[in-house]
């Protein structure tokens, strides 16, 4: 979104730019009780967090955007009683989007490619194993039991979340190509 | 039709009106309580503090009028986790060491997920907000209240394209999901049209809040409070005037 005549309203967001950032993390938290798959998988999640992380900050390529994202989401997960732990799934949603607002201090555009997407949505993914193993290893578990846990969690959201990443590309493309985003 | 509708009637942790001591409790009170209990949980060590934890998790939902099968609901991630545990330390330690070991690691993540299900089971939307209100800046708030105040739109809109490319013979079903070569119909038969109408309706909540003045009214805050040059303050005066 092309705001530039606007002032900063809000941590360097105009207010379109906010609401439309307060609105992305709804659908994360909307996708969340719509498409419930009861896959029995761990991290399929993932999918949809990516994919609406990345069309987050695809929309808004300014710093820290998908973080900001993450923390709505999980506010508002919280507030509607979503999620498995409610202040620790805060890290679940906030993690993520702090991987691939980091991964854009090195790349200006984090979804100008299927490449850059599809490495953003496992940046993104890898960034909830810390989170894991934090929990894993507060709880006593031994530390090489604990990697083992955390990666094997990991390893079903990195299957999802480059999926969800890999099909939010082509979006963000027909997006900047129908010239919405620039309004 | 399938719809995805029916996935809103019941999930883990969500809300249940009923009248109990717990539910009267302050939000506050309760979100500082459930941190009190996890962090209890994950740094114990002493065994019969987790065994009196678990007994007294599905006794707070007796007293909150919540089920059983709200307990189970909320619980039963707990025989997907602890297998999986215990195989881990399996892997490196006798079965002994391995069953015990594992097993009391599966309890301490049970009881350190628990106390924040059973918050959000008896917290109401509206006393969360209330919770978030003291701690949040204003700004982040009013974002965070509005996206909530939107969430019904956003639901209602996403369900009409829903509906309107399912008769349009989208494979968009969640049986249809199942399968990632229907996910391309999934992005450009449904998403694309949410996100321009999300783009839309953005804009117009954005017109909508600078007419009420939360836009012009920060903007007018921002000049009068940052230093400018004399040129500026004049100007500014003369149109304060």
């Amino acid at each position: 979104m092309k705001n530039d005549k606007q002032h900063h309203w809000w941590a360097g967001f105009t207010l379109q730019e906010a609401i439309f950032i307060g609105f992305s993390a709804s659908m994360i938290v909307l996708s969340r009780i719509l498409f419930r798959l009861h896959l029995g998988i761990s991290g399929h999640s993932m999918f949809m967090t990516v994919f609406f992380l990345l069309l987050g900050k695809g929309c808004v390529p300014k710093r820290w955007s998908a973080s900001v994202i993450g923390i709505f989401a999980g506010l508002l997960g919280m507030i509607l009683g979503l999620g498995k732990g409610g202040p620790l799934d805060l890290l679940k949603l906030i993690l993520p989007g702090i991987g691939i607002d980091l991964m854009s201090l090195v790349v200006a555009d984090v979804t100008g490619s299927y490449l850059l997407c599809l490495i953003a949505g496992l940046i993104a993914t890898i960034s909830r194993m810390p989170g894991i193993l934090v929990l894993d290893l507060l709880a006593g578990m031994d530390t090489t039991v604990a990697v083992q846990h955390s990666a094997l969690q990991t390893l079903g959201g990195m299957l999802f979340g480059s999926a969800g990443a890999l099909l939010a590309y082509p979006l963000i493309k027909r997006l900047r190509s129908f010239q919405i985003l620039d309004h | 039709m399938l719809s995805p509708r029916h996935n809103l009637s019941d999930y883990p942790g969500k809300y249940r009106v009923k009248d109990s001591p717990v539910h009267r409790l302050n939000a506050g009170f309760k979100l500082v309580a459930a941190l009190g209990l996890t962090i209890s949980a994950l740094i114990t060590q002493y065994i019969p503090l987790i065994a009196g934890l678990i007994v007294l998790m599905p006794v707070l939902y007796f007293i909150s009028s919540l089920g059983l099968r709200d307990f189970w609901r909320d619980s039963r991630f707990f025989f997907f986790q602890a297998p999986l545990i215990i195989f881990l330390y399996l892997l490196k330690y006798e079965p002994a060491y391995a069953l015990t070991q594992g097993l009391m690691v599966a309890c301490k993540i049970l009881l350190a997920i628990v106390p924040a299900m059973l918050v959000q089971r008896t917290t109401s939307a509206s006393d969360m907000i209330q919770a978030f209100r003291r701690i949040l800046p204003d700004k982040a708030a009013f974002i965070l209240f509005t996206s909530l105040r939107f969430i019904p739109l956003l639901l209602r809109e996403s369900l009409d394209i829903w509906h309107a490319q399912l008769l349009r013979g989208a494979r968009i079903t969640p049986k249809h999901l199942l399968n990632p070569k229907n996910w391309k119909d999934f992005s450009h038969c449904f998403i694309l049209p949410l996100m321009v109408r999300i783009l839309a309706v953005t804009r117009e909540v954005a017109i909508s809040a600078q007419i009420r003045g939360v836009d012009t009214y920060n903007a007018h805050i921002e000049r009068m409070t940052s230093p400018g040059t004399p040129q500026q303050e004049t100007a500014q005066k003369k149109e304060i005037m």
